[in-house]
């Protein structure tokens, strides 16, 4: 049958424009509906002006704090605001700088670089953005009712508690961060599920442009990485407004355990901040050297195992804690180890100028910047690894500077590199290579004037985070010093803007890829149309542009698939993670308004705790909930093939394991797990260093947390039997197994309230943190309960179609890791109350 | 399974075994170390002993058998250096502990 005989008879796509054409179907909303826009290309362009305004405002902050430490004894800051500058200059920095920026990267350029129209998920996008931007807002708005949280970026308890830090500082910051970290998870899903299934045909993992592998593994990082902090912050966030006490050694609590829930999520940020940089070295690199990356095999493993072993970093910020000297050695060595990938990294950066005579242009300057400014700061990280020496520095002003050495090194110049360099896609023209030198020197000289010299400060015993100093112990000059080069570095970053402004007007046309490069980003001329491709073109090379002669000619002619479009929908080419052949067609959504008024209602669901009204609380989730239902419940393209060009035939948004639904549920339950592993290790943690508090707990009901066991098992049972009637279009007994299934959770959660009702949540912390893995295991199962519901009440309602599998599909390993989650709980009633051995 | 699965768990799996043993360790100092003193330490040593063994030999599998698609497959190099990467890693990771008579050094 052809594609056009599908058509007529094809009900599938309801939300198909069929009087519009291709370039209509994808043009950007215009005025106020610019705000529905779910375009990777808009997305990504607001994380990325987003993220530098703050990174504007965190500077600022900065240059407030030299100024205080320009002379000893300065009263230019108060103590208070001086505490309020250098914790918001840290938070905007990590939080709402470095990692949405990067995101938004890779939001914008990776679809362009992998061959796939838009991101895979153009809503969630969307919607991370709008989370990220009212989570900024609600942090950044703390200044205007004099409440900015001054307890450092890392909010450390007990002085963080409600009997230190009695206002709403640290709530502003508890929440707003916790709120921005939504948009970074969501992000990741999309990320991971876009690198994984969306890319053009015929490019395999190996295929794929380094920055892609880049971008996977700090999504992967970011996925697990991110979930301890926020398991933290609810904490610490339930301690200061219910009086549980989690962190309240009185209680059995440990101001440890907070520590240690940050730095898991605070020493994978470093790299999680430094990959996506490095992948913007490893794109540069090549296109100057006119050679293609040196290494690319041993790059790929370098960037797994830095993934990975950048997790096992976390207590080498508590080394001056009292750890054990054995755990130390532990850490020490992992520490040290992750110099191997790091080292391996630059030795193939090395390796790539080697093999050519480099064009000196202004983003390869920024690229030299980074090798030798990261290399000095991962030689001190090197030092800080050894414990002795990290016990001599720590909290000094050699930590300063070693940081800032590695983040700004490691970050900031590739970042600022990355502008330069990608600038055409954004305007169409080319920033200034003279100012561009300008601008780098000028930041090159102030970061080395400023940083570099806060080593000897530090070696000369200068704690951080003091307001002020006395003179005359060796630490005024190099201060003065310090803050001349704070300057010099803020007049580079202020020519660049004036740089970005100057050439939106005057800046030389960019033309088609002006600097010669070999990835697909540049295969239309600057700035390409918001399709990206007309036709998605088969790849056969890593630099397709240099190694595919045909996709130098007309863009708009370059053969490929999916240059029909009989369903007048946006669409794209999900593909096999591993081989990148095509496997489906992936329908994607038009502009909706439908992730701004979710991610709205979550901001006014936060805002409005932070005041304690609690009835617009109540409100605002069900508007959330209103949202996410409407998101979910428009109309299924699935259940059809069509003709997809080069003798593809595919299917539709295919139920199918590699599809990019079913791995971004897989992605999403890798989050849900680090959540829910963070609380285990909450409760180890309190169980195993507090045996006395441990002791005074009432004991769970072995009885109901066996029941909540067994109905979990039965949940999971049941999710795969609607999905095993679904697949065969028994709709009717599916969805009543879907209701049975929602009742069996209902049950379980039911169960498992009922196992720790005995349990006094106010005595002990331990008893808190049980509470508080119980309370988690409720939400999962509020979801997938929900899930189900809706599942069933489309197919009921005529929703489903015969074909149409995708939901069921999805709901069965969703319900499975939920019911994992809960039955784990369970066995852990069970062992707690003695029932296990 | 096809060479690519293969070669996708090769990849994951050595430096996935490092993570393990890693966990692995803290758990059993935490065990060993912490106010319950769930094992001796010399106990603690022993099992240390034995884990990181059989972590050595799951993580440097894909060193003597590669799955490989083709004459200079990226990915092939990518699970060696992985596979060697996660080796020393692991052998970090226990290189010390013998050396402690005690919890406090």
């Amino acid at each position: 049958m052809s594609a056009t005989a599908e058509h007529q008879t094809y009900t599938g796509a309801l939300k198909g424009e069929p009087n519009k054409s291709f370039e209509e179907i994808w043009a950007q909303p215009r005025g106020i509906r610019s705000l529905t826009s779910v375009s990777h290309r808009v997305v990504g362009k607001r994380f990325i002006v987003t993220g530098f305004i703050f990174f504007l405002i965190a500077g600022l902050l900065a240059l407030g704090v030299r100024t205080q430490l320009i002379v000893p004894g300065n009263t230019f800051l108060d103590l208070q605001t001086y505490n309020q500058f250098f914790t918001m200059h840290g938070t905007l920095m990590m939080f709402l700088f470095a990692i949405p920026i990067l995101e938004g990267f890779g939001v914008y350029f990776l679809p362009l670089m992998l061959g796939a129209r838009d991101l895979i998920f153009p809503r969630l996008g969307a919607f991370g953005y709008f989370c990220y931007l009212f989570g900024g807002i609600i942090v950044l708005s703390s200044f205007l009712f004099d409440a900015a949280p001054e307890s450092g970026w890392f909010m450390y308890t007990p002085l963080t508690t409600k009997e230190y830090t009695p206002g709403l500082s640290a709530d502003f910051w508890l929440i707003g961060i916790t709120f921005a970290e939504i948009a970074s998870v969501t992000a990741a899903v999309e990320l991971i599920a876009a690198i994984l299934c969306a890319r053009a045909p015929g490019m395999s993992l190996t295929k794929m442009p380094i920055f892609g592998w880049y971008i996977l593994i700090t999504a992967f990082m970011i996925a697990i990485g991110f979930p301890p902090l926020i398991i933290g912050s609810v904490l610490l966030e339930s301690q200061r407004l219910l009086g549980l006490p989690f962190f309240d050694a009185a209680f059995g609590g440990d101001p440890l355990l907070w520590q240690h829930l940050f730095w898991i999520f605070g020493h994978p940020e470093v790299y999680i901040i430094f990959l996506p940089a490095a992948g913007f070295v490893s794109t540069m690199l090549p296109t100057f050297v006119g050679k293609p990356i040196f290494g690319y095999g041993f790059l790929v493993a370098a960037i797994v195992t830095m993934g990975f072993i950048s997790f096992g970093l976390w207590a080498h910020h508590m080394y001056a804690t009292g750890i054990s000297p054995v755990s130390l050695s532990l850490f020490s060595a992992a520490s040290t180890m992750v110099a191997i990938p790091t080292g391996i990294q630059i030795f193939c950066f090395i390796a790539t100028l080697a093999q050519g005579r480099p064009r000196f242009t202004t983003p390869m300057l920024f690229v030299f910047g980074f090798l030798f400014i990261f290399v000095l700061g991962g030689l001190t990280g090197v030092m800080l690894a050894s414990v002795p020496f990290n016990f001599q520095v720590h909290d000094t002003y050699f930590v300063v500077a070693h940081l800032h050495y590695v983040l700004i090194g490691g970050m900031v110049f590739p970042l600022f590199g990355a502008f330069y360099y990608w600038v055409p896609h954004f305007t169409g023209r080319m920033m200034s290579e003279t100012l561009g030198k300008w601008v780098f020197w000028l930041m090159f000289i102030g970061f080395n004037t400023t940083f570099f010299l806060m080593h000897v400060t530090g070696l000369r015993g200068m704690p951080r985070r003091v307001a002020t100093y006395p003179e005359d112990i060796g630490w005024d000059r190099l201060n003065m010093l310090s803050s001349i080069g704070s300057y010099i570095l803020a007049a580079g970053i202020a020519l660049f803007v004036i740089d970005f402004f100057r050439h939106l007007r005057s800046g030389e046309p960019a033309g088609r890829n002006p600097w010669g490069a070999g990835t697909m980003e540049w295969f239309y001329p600057t700035v390409a149309p918001g399709y990206n491709f007309r036709a998605i073109p088969p790849v056969r090379s890593r630099e397709p542009l240099w190694d595919q002669p045909e996709l130098n000619e007309d863009p708009a002619a370059v053969g490929g698939v999916l240059r029909a479009y009989p369903d007048h929908r946006r669409e794209t080419v999900g593909c096999d993670p591993l081989s990148g052949e095509p496997l489906h067609i992936a329908r994607l959504p038009h502009p909706t308004w439908v992730p701004l008024f979710t991610a709205f209602a979550i901001a006014v669901m936060f805002g409005s705790l932070l005041v304690s009204a609690y009835w617009v609380t109540a409100g605002a989730f069900v508007a959330m909930m209103a949202g996410f239902t409407a998101w979910a419940w428009e109309p299924s393209d699935s259940g059809v093939t069509r003709d997809a060009g080069l003798g593809y035939r595919l299917p539709v948004d295919k139920a199918d394991r590699r599809s990019h639904t079913y791995i971004a549920v897989i992605g999403t339950l890798l989050i849900l797990g680090a959540l829910y592993f963070s609380l285990v290790f909450g409760v180890l943690y309190l169980w195993n260093t507090f045996p006395d508090f441990a002791a005074r707990i009432a004991r769970p009901d072995p009885l109901m947390a066996g029941g909540a066991i067994a109905a979990a098992v039965l949940m999971a049972v049941g999710a795969m039997a609607a999905k095993w009637l679904s697949m065969r279009d028994r709709f009717l007994t599916a969805a009543l197994t879907g209701v049975v299934t929602a009742a069996l959770g209902a049950a379980t959660a039911g169960l498992l309230y009922l196992a720790i009702a005995d349990i006094d949540r106010n005595a002990t912390a331990l008893g808190a943190t049980a509470w508080a893995i119980v309370a988690y295991v409720g939400v999962l199962m509020f979801i997938a309960i929900w899930w189900a519901l809706f599942n069933a009440l489309r197919k009921l309602t005529g929703r489903t179609r015969p074909g149409q599998h995708v939901a069921d599909f999805n709901f069965s390993p969703f319900a499975k890791g939920v019911a994992l989650f809960a039955a784990t709980t369970g066995a852990l009633l069970l062992a707690a109350q003695g029932a296990l051995p | 399974m096809t060479t690519r699965k293969n070669q996708a768990i090769a990849l994951a799996a050595p430096i996935t075994i490092w993570a393990v043993h890693f966990i692995a360790l803290y758990g059993l100092i935490s065990a060993s170390c912490g106010p319950r003193m769930l094992m001796p330490i010399a106990v603690m040593q022993m099992t240390t002993f034995i884990v990181t063994v059989v972590a050595l030999i799951g993580a440097g599998l894909p060193l003597i058998r590669v799955p490989v698609r083709h004459q200079g497959d990226d990915l092939a190099t990518a699970i060696r250096v992985c596979a060697l990467i996660s080796v020393i890693a692991i052998i970090a990771n226990a290189l010390s502990f013998p050396f402690f008579s005690s919890c406090g050094g």
